[in-house]
């Protein structure tokens, strides 16, 4: 019986080391106390320098550094302590909130959560007093996808990441002829063009060089760019005729050889701009910095950008106030500085050519912009070109979820493991396991 | 006098009982609790009874994960506990000059961090570049590059592999540890009566050695149906292909902490108490089943 006693002790030890999830609910974050503290949020008479205090703000990426730098010049007196948080980022912020922890003042959100926090009810309402955000010169595409069911802003973000197709210009020289952008964009313009020029690429490389990267690359504008239902509403499931067409697509690209079979984010996918066995990616507007720029430091000059026979977005980071805050008034000065501050846009654009959510500083700064990595060309412009096109209506917080087992079922398809069918069928099964909250019909 | 001597006795305590109420029974209660409930929001659940169980009981992915643990952590133990065995045995019964060199070379593995090891086999095995690939191309043993990692089995062999890898080094301590606390009056008298060295290993040191063995049975198990961290690194958090590195942990993981489902993720940590506990409960009774009668 001791030992049967002492068993049992050694699994509720192991269990309970798994078992540390928690939730209670946090009822104490109502804007009372926002209307005490934020009173002179809204004056106008207060000098910049007459902010004092310190903010904690969480992301995952390095690019707040950058902002946190600016904002303290602005705000001599506001010390801001930025945590970045590597893996698991979401993980831990959603456990955070969840159980309504003491958290950060301000947190960041991949474009792809941004709907999740939404409906968490984690950020404060910014279309509401005492902020009354203008969002009159973000990017429509932007302010609809951190907007709640109600339309109103929950986020703000610093970039609108449209995407487009990012070559080598000497492998295009040598395979398609020409490496200008204009003439590349008109072969990529239809999904036949776009195999065309595969097809010239591997014979032209005696296949050495593959027009894609891998599978994810495709389903990177595919996703937003071909897709026209929204994966769930109101609770059910719908699977868009399109995503029959893709099985198709992917099964072609990999049966004719078209890409490099590298994984998405692995190591070998970032060094292959380094080397001739990738002819280009389907990147956003970040791609440049994130993935080129890491991979290949001195390949400054040899990239294109053409448009790809639909437009996409992909990623961007949105920022907004956790309701727990204490010290909101201060947040909303980071965010607000952040996402909208015209001067502060600007100067980020010239430092880190990044693409910005304001239409005016787009505008003004498209005019006469060269980008010295690729070639001269004028990249804003392309951005500007995408902005109109790019489809947000059919964003969910599903969407990451979902695309993810979508690209696994199609990795089976393609690996020979299963028919076509069969990975459509398991595909399904695999939305209704992981959200249970999701009809499948 | 001794009930002053029992105060200070309950004071010395009170840090490991504040501490097992406050991070292991309550959180043990509360995720029970969980595991009743239905998530309707991010901060409601409602109270649904056994739902989840029912549910659980007819998942196939959940089902699918207990054979995948079972079928890795076999893979695993089996050739473990011969390695660590045989080496113990030579690591004591002959005196090797170099015992304690090896047995730290064995245990080396043990100190990498799991993930580290995931993400180097990753890199080793990968399709287009990994170096197994570049290897065997360039010895023309192979004609075209192998993807390693969309083939199930391969991906459950090579997990097991992993985990024996790591963990032989271990288990061998623990026996030879064992095996040198068997009382040597025991193997001179056998000595004296005329045993070889074969007959001393069968008859005295495997018999007295079953404890260790069960202790290292048991904690291997727990140890086993808790894998994640090797079938997470290795598979990217995908538990692909096809499922085949979906453990019992990381299928938990990706309900409670990526879907999540805090109440379905309670309710299969709990699915894997329960296992826990009948094997555990069942190696002890073959183990020491005919102690108990005597």
């Amino acid at each position: 019986m001791k030992r049967a006693l002492s068993v049992l002790l050694i699994g509720m030890t192991a269990v309970s080391m798994l078992g540390g999830c928690g939730s209670t609910k946090n009822a104490a974050s109502s804007s009372s106390s926002v209307d005490e503290t934020t009173a002179a949020a809204g004056s106008s008479t207060k000098a910049n320098a007459d902010y004092k205090g310190t903010l904690e703000v969480w992301g995952w990426t390095t690019d707040p550094e950058y902002q946190v730098t600016a904002f303290e010049k602005a705000y001599p007196n506001v010390k801001v302590n930025y945590t970045q948080i590597g893996t698991d980022y979401d993980t831990k912020i959603q456990t955070v909130i969840e159980n309504g922890t003491k958290g950060p003042d301000v947190f960041y959100s991949d474009v792809k959560n941004v709907k999740y926090y939404i409906d968490a009810d984690a950020w404060e309402n910014l279309s509401a007093a005492p902020y009354n955000a203008d969002t009159s010169d973000e990017v429509p595409y932007c302010k609809e996808v951190a907007s709640d069911a109600d339309g109103n802003v929950r986020a703000l973000t610093y970039q609108a990441t449209p995407g487009g197709f990012w070559y080598k210009r000497d492998l295009a020289k040598k395979y398609l002829g020409t490496d200008d952008p204009a003439e590349v964009s008109k072969m990529l313009s239809t999904m036949d063009g776009l195999m065309d020029a595969a097809e010239k690429i591997k014979t032209g490389s005696g296949d050495k060089t593959h027009m894609f990267a891998g599978t994810n690359d495709l389903w990177t504008f595919a996703n937003y760019g071909y897709r026209t239902s929204p994966w769930v509403t109101d609770g059910n499931f719908t699977m868009d005729p399109y995503i029959s067409d893709f099985f198709d697509l992917a099964k072609k690209v990999r049966d004719n050889d078209y890409d490099a079979k590298l994984t998405w984010w692995s190591d070998e996918w970032i060094a292959s701009t380094s080397n001739d066995s990738v002819f280009g990616y389907c990147l956003p507007t970040w791609g440049l910095e994130y993935v080129i720029q890491t991979g290949a430091p001195n390949s400054k000059g040899n990239w294109g950008l053409a448009s790809m026979p639909k437009s996409y977005f992909n990623g961007g980071s949105f920022l907004g106030i956790y309701k727990g805050s204490k010290n909101k008034d201060l947040a909303w000065l980071y965010v607000n500085f952040v996402g909208t501050n015209k001067d502060f846009l600007t100067q980020f654009v010239k430092d880190k050519s990044d693409y910005t959510s304001s239409v005016s500083v787009n505008e003004a700064v498209s005019k006469d912009y060269t980008n010295d990595w690729c070639g001269g060309q004028n990249t804003m412009e392309y951005f500007n070109s995408q902005l109109e096109s790019i489809n947000t209506k059919i964003v969910t917080k599903y969407d990451d979820t979902i695309g993810n087992l979508l690209m696994n079922n199609v990795n089976l398809y393609l690996d020979g493991t299963l028919t076509k069918d069969a990975a459509i069928a398991q595909f399904k099964d695999d939305v209704s396991t992981n959200c249970r909250d999701v009809k499948v019909n | 006098m001794k009930k002053k001597r029992a105060k200070w006795g309950l004071l010395f305590c009170l840090p490991f009982v504040i501490v097992f109420l406050v991070f292991q029974l309550y959180p043990i209660i509360y995720s029970f609790y969980l595991s009743l409930t239905y998530q309707e929001s991010n901060n409601t659940f409602t109270f649904i009874g056994f739902g989840n169980y029912t549910e659980l009981a007819q998942d196939k992915v959940f089902w699918k994960s207990v054979l995948n643990t079972w079928k890795i952590w076999l893979m695993c133990f089996i050739p473990q506990l011969i390695a660590a065995l045989i080496l113990a045995v030579l690591l004591t019964q002959y005196h090797l000059k170099a015992a304690g060199f090896f047995r730290a070379v064995f245990y080396l593995p043990n100190l990498v961090t799991a993930a580290s090891i995931g993400a180097l086999f990753l890199a080793m095995f990968s399709w287009q570049t990994g170096s197994v690939n570049n290897i065997l191309l360039a010895l023309g043993i192979i004609k075209e590059k192998v993807n390693w990692m969309s083939s199930p089995a391969f991906a459950q062999g090579i997990t097991s592999f992993i985990q024996w890898w790591m963990w032989f080094g271990y288990s061998s301590i623990i026996l030879t540890a064992g095996i040198a606390a068997i009382s040597q009056d025991v193997i001179e008298s056998s000595i004296v009566d005329g045993a070889n060295s074969w007959q001393r290993l069968f008859k005295i040191t495997l018999p007295l050695l079953r404890p260790t063995m069960v202790y290292v049975l048991v904690t291997s198990l727990i140890g086993g149906m808790q894998t994640f961290d090797i079938p997470m690194t290795l598979s990217k958090g995908s538990a692909e292909p096809n499922k085949s590195l979906m453990t019992m942990v990381f299928y938990l993981y990706n309900m409670a902490f990526r879907n999540h489902d805090y109440p379905y993720g309670a309710t299969i940590s709990y699915g894997l108490f329960i296992i826990i506990v009948v094997f555990s409960l069942l190696f002890f009774r073959v183990m020491y089943g005919r102690k108990d009668k005597e």
